[in-house]
């Protein structure tokens, strides 16, 4: 209890000392706090956005009958906002009077005054929706299908067979009311564009008039959006899923009566997990935040040190008393907890300010409405785990310095000049073993690479893996600390940038530096983690994005890809007539298989396909992108991916024979072969599938070689013909899309749409933009650090400056001294950290695409990529120290010389 | 030469709302050449006088004239010249910097004053050899005795081969025999260098080498003694 109120009166009173030694705690546990208060005062919008991603709160199905009936109970229980039905109908055909043949058709009935949610993207193109008795609304692609339009008339076909095999075709006209354009996305109900629309309650006539045979199944479906606000409370979990059970129940009944029920409960399986996600997101941003964690512990870890090495003779006293070593380590420790105690108290208050600059980006899930955030909401379990965090950092920050301060002997303490501070007690083998450990696991993971079927690499290959994550850190941590700790020269050699300020003072400079090495490594591994940490992040963050432009560049191809509609015989021209369209070229799927091994068979044209996707180096072998063209432009000649020419275990000059089926309209005729000769290969080449670990097999020829096996199909679809188009300069991509939209086009992808999707995806642009303000925050802490440590430092060192001034020397030259050691300092950090950090980024980004096995490649390679962030970083945070340092010393240059003399003695 | 005087010197020190007068109207003269002894109990503004002439502290009121200029007039930056020319300081407590050799230390006022390298190791290595410090000339302060260290304070002080040297409690820190080792070197200063020396000090021993012994009290001259 002494111990207690000796060191709660010794932090109280020294407020300059606690706060240099709390100061890096304080920061890193702020950071956690506002990371917190922000994941917790946007729990709402978190929950909005995830339940964003569902098409309803509620889905439920019942058994045919009255569907307004059904939908108007199930609206009138409380707390429900909006029901919506829908019935597929048991025929899937529809033909007219002008189309060569049945085609299929989704057909679903639905009140078009209260449309499900997978029709919410529908463009009406003509006509209504108000769908009468007889009516029925296409979309346009099945228009084109059936070859009919507006106030045609099409026919509902129904085939029933008899149990000797015959089929008896039942037809029903019906008259288009109506044509939308299905947004079609390859997923949710539709699964193919073809839909047509007609009235819920009339598909029982339909079918009756069709004579539909029901094997059950077409059951009425429905969805059900409920008043969230006023059932859903994120920050009341259980009475929510109450709420919502009870809502369950109160629907069920309703349905009852109609042999239905709620099959899927989204917004109750989201909240149910939802404790769980919060605990989640947490955990990933704390993960995030470890940057910002270590730098605050190191700085921590010096701060606690200049404190401790300040009352060395007030402890050697404590020790002439008759304390104990135990007993004074204890002190410090107790002094430290009390520290961590005040750290998060003020860490807390100052998070709920850094909360509201990262209340958007701690929530990676996107809201259709601006997200709703609560002021401020501060729980007990982030009080509870910030001071358990701040607690155990001051321990981890202060036991070390704890132990070598108690140990010191008594006598060295009460000299005057105690050379137990002016020399580094450094082992280097812990930063040699993290080299290591980094150097072994970047050389298994390329060895693995070049040997995946090693039995060594089988053995424990994929124990790297799991380590190479970690590998930036050890060898940031690593490398940094051995440079700037094994030897004081490095710090005389960075001395001499200031020879031109200090001029004939800059031995002192060196001398300072190089005889207090500890300090000066200290300051030093701090900037040089901070740059190094920021280097790393944005550089491999930059890089990765970069990886996946050029991942969409190559699946797309081009500027634009587009599956042909199977029926438009002109969609070629037309695409390429549009204004924005440079030029076009064709890649069509052979349906053929190549023998020996699989691989995925493409026709393109040697001359457009070139001119249009123009690819990269990276696509080809030595020859380079002619030697390929050449080949392709060769009759009789294959181009083959380089995974296939290996894992058929063949060779360029091989012979490749293709077999594919013959078709006479819909009838099979026999089979076609086609022998070609393989010309070259090349790694993949763009447009031709979705390149992602790994690389492809495949196999290109020129519609010349391959054409025998492109025959028509008996059942046209889609996904056969993709076209790729590149556009003019300038064009704008979005008058691109919908023009191609408009010529029945589908699955459009767009390689600028895509990487505007990238870049604002959530989760991207989430953890992006907690990054960049976790790196301005590292600024912070480096700033504020160095300023403290300057700052101790010249009350430590008063006397020596007050005396070089008495002898002869300006303030500013005095000054100068101090500035001059902290620009050596951050010189050192500088070339260190930004060494480390741009040295672990490049083989992070060069290795990253490894994977176990086989997968160890990817076809688009990784780049580095040194983004704007990268050298902003490198520029403010030299410049942000340099000013802080500037400023603390400019009490040196206006010391009080006879006053701090005056405290010495006389 | 040094021709130190000072008329009506005051000097208050504020702290907050406390006043605390540290000299009260002092007058006082130095001879060139002269080596005076200020002695008086503590607290009497010994020190404070000697902060004034070596010009790291200015007066509240009053003159104080060293060689006809009057340090009040004097810049800044004038004082700074003054204080590397001029005037040599020895401190009790030694006040060298401690991540620097002895060697290091002597030559640190020559390359404030800007001396060109061959001038500067040829004035470290004659102060060394004068103080008697050339075998510890590489060790650094932690490395020395109190009274080794004083001497290499005293090189320091000697290194622009000021006229005046102002010594504050130099044998405070020194045992008997170490502190006449330093006595002696004052006199071998005043005697054979002609150095104007002004000594701060409770050790009776100086007013063996002094020519005259002033009496502080209370921030004002009491008396005079002259030497034996």
């Amino acid at each position: 209890m002494a111990l207690l109120r000796y060191a709660a009166a010794d932090v109280l009173r020294s407020r300059r000392r606690t706060l240099t030694a709390v100061l890096g705690v304080l920061l890193a546990v702020t950071f956690i706090a506002g990371t917190f208060i922000a994941i917790d005062s946007s729990t709402r919008a978190t929950l909005d956005g995830i339940l964003a991603n569902y098409p309803a709160d509620l889905q439920f199905q019942a058994q045919p009958g009255n569907a307004t009936q059904i939908r108007e109970a199930v609206e009138a229980i409380p707390g429900i906002v909006r029901v919506a039905t829908w019935r597929n109908a048991q025929f899937s055909e529809m033909e007219s009077a002008s189309s060569s043949g049945p085609t299929y058709a989704q057909v679903v009935g639905v009140e078009p005054d209260r449309p499900p949610s997978f029709l919410n993207g529908i463009t009406i193109t003509a006509g209504n929706l108000s769908l009468p008795r007889g009516t029925v609304a296409l979309s346009e692609d099945l228009a084109k299908q059936v070859n009919v339009t507006l106030g045609g008339t099409a026919a509902f076909v129904y085939r029933s067979y008899n149990i000797t095999g015959n089929a008896t075709v039942t037809r029903l006209d019906v008259r288009v009311g109506g044509l939308f354009r299905n947004p079609y996305t390859g997923g949710g109900p539709f699964y193919a564009p073809a839909t047509a629309l007609v009235q819920i309650r009339d598909v029982d006539w339909y079918e009756q008039q069709l004579g539909v045979v029901s094997y059950g199944g077409n059951s009425i479906a429905g969805e059900v959006r409920i008043d969230r606000d006023r059932l859903l409370d994120p920050y009341d979990l259980a009475a929510s899923q109450r709420n919502l059970a009870r809502l369950d129940r109160q629907i069920n009944e309703v349905l009852a009566p109609y042999q239905g029920q709620v099959t899927i409960d989204y917004v109750g399986n989201a909240i149910s997990n939802f404790a769980t996600t919060i605990t989640i997101q947490r955990i990933i941003y704390l993960a995030l935040s470890t940057p910002v964690l270590l730098l605050g512990v190191y700085l921590g870890a010096i701060g606690v040190d200049l404190g401790h090495a300040e009352r060395r003779r007030e402890l050697a006293v404590l020790k002439t008393r008759g304390a104990t070593p135990r007993q004074l380590v204890g002190l410090l420790l107790v002094e430290a907890a009390l520290g961590g105690a005040i750290a998060a108290i003020v860490g807390l208050v100052a998070g709920v300010g850094l909360s509201r600059l990262l209340l958007t980006f701690v929530s990676p899930f996107s809201t259709p409405a601006a997200p709703r955030y609560e002021v401020v909401v501060l729980t007990p379990s982030t009080i509870v785990i910030v001071t358990i965090l701040s607690v155990i950092f001051m321990a981890i920050t202060s036991i070390r310095s704890a132990r070598r301060t108690a140990r010191i002997p008594i006598v060295e303490t009460l000299r005057y000049y105690a050379p137990g501070e002016t020399r580094i007690q450094y082992r280097p083998w812990v930063d040699i073993l993290l080299i290591a450990l980094a150097a072994v696991t970047y050389g298994m993971v390329l060895y693995t690479r070049t040997n995946p079927q090693d039995f060594f690499t089988f053995l424990i290959g994929a124990l790297f893996f799991i380590i190479l994550p970690f590998t930036p850190i050890f060898l940031i941590v690593g490398t940094t600390r051995l440079l700037t700790r094994s030897t004081g020269r490095v710090y005389e050699w960075t001395a001499r940038v200031c020879k031109p300020f200090a001029k004939n003072l800059y031995y002192v400079i060196s001398r300072n530096l190089r005889r207090n090495p500890r300090r000066s490594a200290n300051v030093a591994v701090i900037i040089a983690l901070g740059l190094a940490f920021g280097m790393f992040i944005l550089v491999t963050f930059s890089s990765q994005l970069g990886y996946q432009e050029r991942q969409v560049r190559a699946s797309i191809g081009a500027d634009l890809a587009v599956d042909a509609p199977p029926y438009d015989p002109t969609f070629a021209v037309n695409l390429s007539a549009l204004p924005e369209v440079a030029g076009t070229t064709r890649v069509q799927n052979v349906p053929a298989s190549p023998p020996y091994a699989y691989a995925a068979v493409y026709a393109l044209d040697p001359v457009t396909f070139f001119a249009v996707t123009n690819p990269e180096l990276w696509y080809f072998g030595a020859g380079g992108a002619e030697a390929a063209r050449q080949v392709l432009a060769t009759p009789g000649q294959v181009l083959v991916t380089e995974a296939y020419l290996r894992n058929a275990f063949l060779a360029v000059g091989d012979r490749l024979r293709f077999e594919g089926s013959v078709y006479n309209g819909t009838n099979y005729t026999g089979t076609v072969t086609v022998n070609t000769t393989i010309g070259g290969t090349v790694r993949g080449l763009p447009g031709t599938g979705y390149f992602g670990f790994g690389l492809p097999n495949a196999i290109y020829g020129s519609p010349d070689t391959l054409g025998p096996l492109i025959t028509p199909r008996p059942i046209p679809s889609y996904g056969g013909d993709r076209y790729l188009a590149a556009f003019r300069a300038n064009a704008d991509w979005h008058a691109a899309k919908a023009g191609v939209v408009a010529l029945g086009g589908s699955n459009v992808q767009v390689t600028a749409e895509q990487i505007e999707g990238l870049r604002s995806n959530p989760v991207f642009r989430a953890f992006f933009g907690f990054i960049e303000l976790e790196m301005a925050f590292m600024i912070v802490i480096l700033t504020a650090g160095l300023g403290v440590i300057l700052y101790a430092a010249t009350l430590e060192r008063d006397v020596e400056l007050a005396a070089i001034r008495a002898r002869g020397a300006s303030g500013w030259q005095t000054a100068g001294l101090l500035i001059g050691e902290a620009a050596s300092i951050m010189l050192i950090g500088l070339i260190v950290g930004a060494g480390i950090g741009l040295l672990a980024a490049y083989l992070s980004t060069s290795l990253v695409s490894a994977g176990p096995g086989t997968a160890g490649e990817s076809l688009v390679p990784v780049l580095f990529i040194f983004p704007l962030e990268a050298l902003l970083l490198l520029v403010l945070a030299p410049v942000a120290m340099l000013l802080t340092s500037f400023a603390v010393t400019i009490r040196i240059a206006r010391m009080d010389i006879a006053r701090v003399l005056k405290l010495r003695g006389g | 030469m040094p021709n130190i005087r000072t008329k009506d010197l005051i000097k208050v020190y504020r702290t907050g709302k406390s006043e605390v007068i540290a000299l009260r109207g002092l007058d006082m003269q130095v001879a060139e050449g002269e080596l005076v002894a200020v002695q008086g109990p503590s607290g009497c503004g010994k020190t404070t006088l000697l902060n004034l002439i070596g010009g790291i502290d200015r007066p509240t009121a009053g003159r104080i004239e060293v060689d006809g200029s009057n340090l009040v007039d004097l810049g800044e930056g004038d004082l700074v010249k003054y204080r590397l020319a001029k005037v040599g300081f020895i401190f009790q407590f030694f006040n060298l910097v401690p991540t620097l050799t002895a060697e290091e230390n002597v030559e640190l006022p020559l390359r404030l004053a800007g001396k060109g390298p061959s001038i500067r190791a040829k004035r470290r290595k004659e102060l060394l050899e004068l103080v008697g410090m050339t075998q510890r000339a590489s060790h650094r302060p932690d490395e020395l005795s109190g009274g080794e260290q004083q001497r290499v304070a005293i090189g320091v002080a000697l290194a622009n081969d000021p006229p005046l040297l102002l010594a504050d409690e130099p044998t405070g820190e020194l045992d008997t025999k170490t502190g006449q080792e330093v006595l002696d070197l004052f006199r071998r200063l005043n005697q054979e260098f002609k150095k104007t020396i002004v000594v701060v000090t409770h050790d009776a021993r100086v007013s063996h080498i002094a020519h005259r012994v002033l009496e502080i009290q209370d921030g004002k001259i009491l008396g005079e003694t002259m030497a034996a």
